[in-house]
């Protein structure tokens, strides 16, 4: 497969993007306009590069709540997400009756997915499952939090996937705690890779914090999924740099958990080493930093002065209408 | 020709997957072996493996992957070996499957049947005789179907599998190798949204569905030896109930008994008398009768308690002229 050049920009661009539209978010809701905001904040270094690995012609995603980021690398736009966590007529998830962060447009190849967790690790290997019944390439990238690994449609995906040989990329977003819950009171073992043993399907684990690191390791692995359709896991590593959600304050963490937490900014992190690296000017970042602001500026009074849904459509849609029916 | 409901329903999923290369079948023993049942007998031979599978044993997992594998352009059916193990599945049909086409408004949808034999008088015990269809007729975006013989069975399957939305197919285990009758040809699809009047009657009516209707008919045609009037309404659709059905037909007789094998609280048919009261209290001639199951968690394995447990339907024609006499 050809290489193409990685383009930092883009990649810096997401994350800034990803990162000041979340910022924004929780300003909404603490001013009294958006009911709830789950945050990717932490979440965003591997997810960024991600995006720029997937071919959203072809490939699909099963994403869960924390992925702001990926999902905007992935065809959603920033007015969507407004609209979206604004529930809005024109929210193209969902046209307002989901709550916020909960992703789906078909036309951007990617699945809707509800509140109780990890569901959509079976979609994912469904997709899968239709892409190789169709003679279709492409991969299905599913996510889900550290959390999610004691549900058993977890481990029915993976095995699923295993038994089919299906192309799912199964990434673990592990922050290390579920919700309130710490990592020993969930589970033993010191990483994941003992469930890439137990299903025999590749595991790995990457640093997901880090944005140029994550390319490289994404990169290898895609590359190998899509030379031969196969399922991985994929571990990264990753922080929460915000509580649970906005209807949590977050101060069960101890002191440690939090210092772990705060030093690991995805976007520090990657800033530090563009700069070292001479791969992007500190008078590149600003304007680009700038140019974000503006856009969300301009993009938070759209969605705000965007139409709710009307009361009479709360009937529409239960069943398949018209003619097909 | 003449089949029983099980090679009815065999047939049923022949013809479609000739039909339609999207559909494929997917559940636990379904390929090499044909089914529990046989409902898929031959059929992985005919098929290949790719599209008549054996899933591992997670019916979460053939529910959750079928439904992601809908979502992408196929139309799966998948086969729960018996209604009493689809509770592992129970959130994948709740919260996802029947709630997709409404929560992504209207962008996309699960054209997907989940087939599953349900009922008792087997001596199944208390996991292979279950009455399930009252837990789903509460999730709006599904179809409850349950047919009442082989010939509806086939052409009520073909609609179901048709459908852009997904639908529970519920096939009592009793009824499979009892009921015999010509079916229709690959193209007679019965509507999944309509209830059947299988007998007019001006006296009573009793309402059911799936095995009991034949043995309403039967009681139907006793008592019409004694110069009575019954009517035999199916429910076909158990979830959304055709209202519109079920008020004139309540209508022309003026008197309701209302018959389940599920368990007497909670049941569908006590749905169906609410509506009945709501809508129509005035224009009948008697209390609503239901007759179902005792409360009782399941229907036991031991032959005696089994008809414990089954002895209400064994009243029917008792209570039908009672209701009559009333």
């Amino acid at each position: 497969m050809q290489k193409t050049a990685i383009n930092y920009e883009k990649m810096y661009e997401l994350l800034i993007l990803a990162r000041k539209i979340d910022e924004r978010f929780w300003q909404l809701n603490r001013a009294g306009e958006a009911p709830f905001v789950i945050s990717g904040k932490g979440h965003e270094g591997f997810q960024v590069a991600l995006a720029q690995l997937l071919n959203q012609k072809i490939d699909w995603m099963a994403p869960y709540y924390r992925d702001l980021p990926l999902v905007l690398g992935f065809g959603e736009t920033p007015k969507s997400v407004f609209l979206n966590l604004l529930s809005k007529a024109d929210d193209t998830n969902s046209g307002g009756r989901q709550m916020a962060f909960h992703w789906g447009n078909q036309a951007n190849h990617i699945l809707s997915h509800s509140s109780p967790v990890t569901t959509q690790f079976l979609h994912a290997c469904g997709v899968a499952l239709a892409l190789k019944k169709q003679g279709q390439p492409g991969i299905v990238v599913t996510t889900v939090g550290d959390g999610s690994t004691s549900q058993g449609d977890f481990h029915e995906a993976l095995n699923f996937a295993s038994v089919f040989n299906l192309p799912v990329l199964f990434i673990i977003e592990n922050n290390h705690i579920a919700m309130s819950v710490a990592q020993e009171d969930q589970y033993k073992q010191k990483d994941f890779s003992g469930f890439g043993q137990a299903y025999q399907i590749k595991y790995a684990k990457i640093d997901g914090t880090n944005v140029m690191s994550s390319y490289q390791d994404l990169q290898k692995i895609i590359e190998e999924m899509r030379a031969e359709p196969q399922p991985v896991l994929v571990e990264a590593d990753v922080v929460r740099l915000t509580a649970h959600s906005s209807d949590d304050d977050g101060s069960y963490l101890n002191e440690q958990e939090r210092n772990y937490q705060e030093n690991k900014d995805p976007v520090t992190i990657f800033q530090q080493e563009l700069l070292a690296q001479q791969l992007l000017s500190q008078e590149k970042m600003t304007e680009i930093e700038e140019q974000i602001s503006d856009l969300i500026d301009e993009v938070t009074e759209e969605a705000l002065a965007a139409a709710d849904p009307a009361a009479d459509t709360l009937e529409q849609f239960v069943y398949e209408e018209g003619e097909g029916k | 020709m003449k089949l029983n409901m099980i090679d009815a329903i065999h047939l049923g999923l022949q013809e479609e997957l000739v039909r339609d290369e999207k559909i494929y079948l997917i559940g636990e023993d379904i390929g090499r072996k044909g089914g529990a049942f046989g409902a898929t007998k031959g059929l992985q031979e005919q098929f290949g493996a790719d599209r008549v599978m054996d899933a591992p044993l997670a019916e979460s997992g053939i529910v959750g992957m079928a439904l992601g594998s809908a979502m992408a352009g196929m139309r799966p059916v998948c086969e729960i070996q018996f209604a009493d193990f689809i509770f592992p599945a129970f959130n994948q049909i709740y919260s996802e499957v029947s709630k997709l086409r409404y929560r992504t408004n209207n962008d996309f949808e699960a054209p997907m049947v989940i087939r599953a034999p349900y009922g008792g008088g087997i001596q199944g015990g208390l996991y292979h005789s279950q009455s399930i269809e009252s837990f789903f007729a509460h999730m709006p975006g599904l179809r409850v179907v349950i047919p009442s013989g082989p010939r509806d069975a086939k052409a009520l399957l073909k609609t179901a599998i048709r459908s852009n939305d997904p639908v529970l197919f519920l096939e009592h285990k009793k009824a499979y190798r009892s009921l015999v009758e010509v079916v229709g040809d690959a193209e007679e699809c019965f509507p999944i949204d309509q209830a059947i009047m299988k007998k007019q009657g001006t006296d009573c009516l009793i309402i059911t569905y799936g095995l009991f209707v034949s043995k309403a008919v039967k009681v139907a045609e006793k008592l019409a030896e004694e110069g009575y009037s019954v009517g035999v309404l199916d429910l076909v659709s158990i979830y959304p109930l055709d209202q519109a059905t079920i008020l004139d037909a309540a209508k022309a007789s003026g008197k309701v008994l209302l018959l389940s094998e599920g368990n007497k609280e909670g049941n569908v048919i006590s749905e169906v008398a609410a509506v009945l009261a709501e809508e129509i209290l005035f224009e009948l001639d008697a209390p609503i009768k239901r007759l179902a199951a005792p409360d009782v968690p399941a229907v036991p394995n031991a032959k005696t308690l089994e008809d414990a447990y089954l002895h209400f339907s064994e009243t029917l024609e008792e209570e039908t002229r009672a209701l009559i006499l009333f």
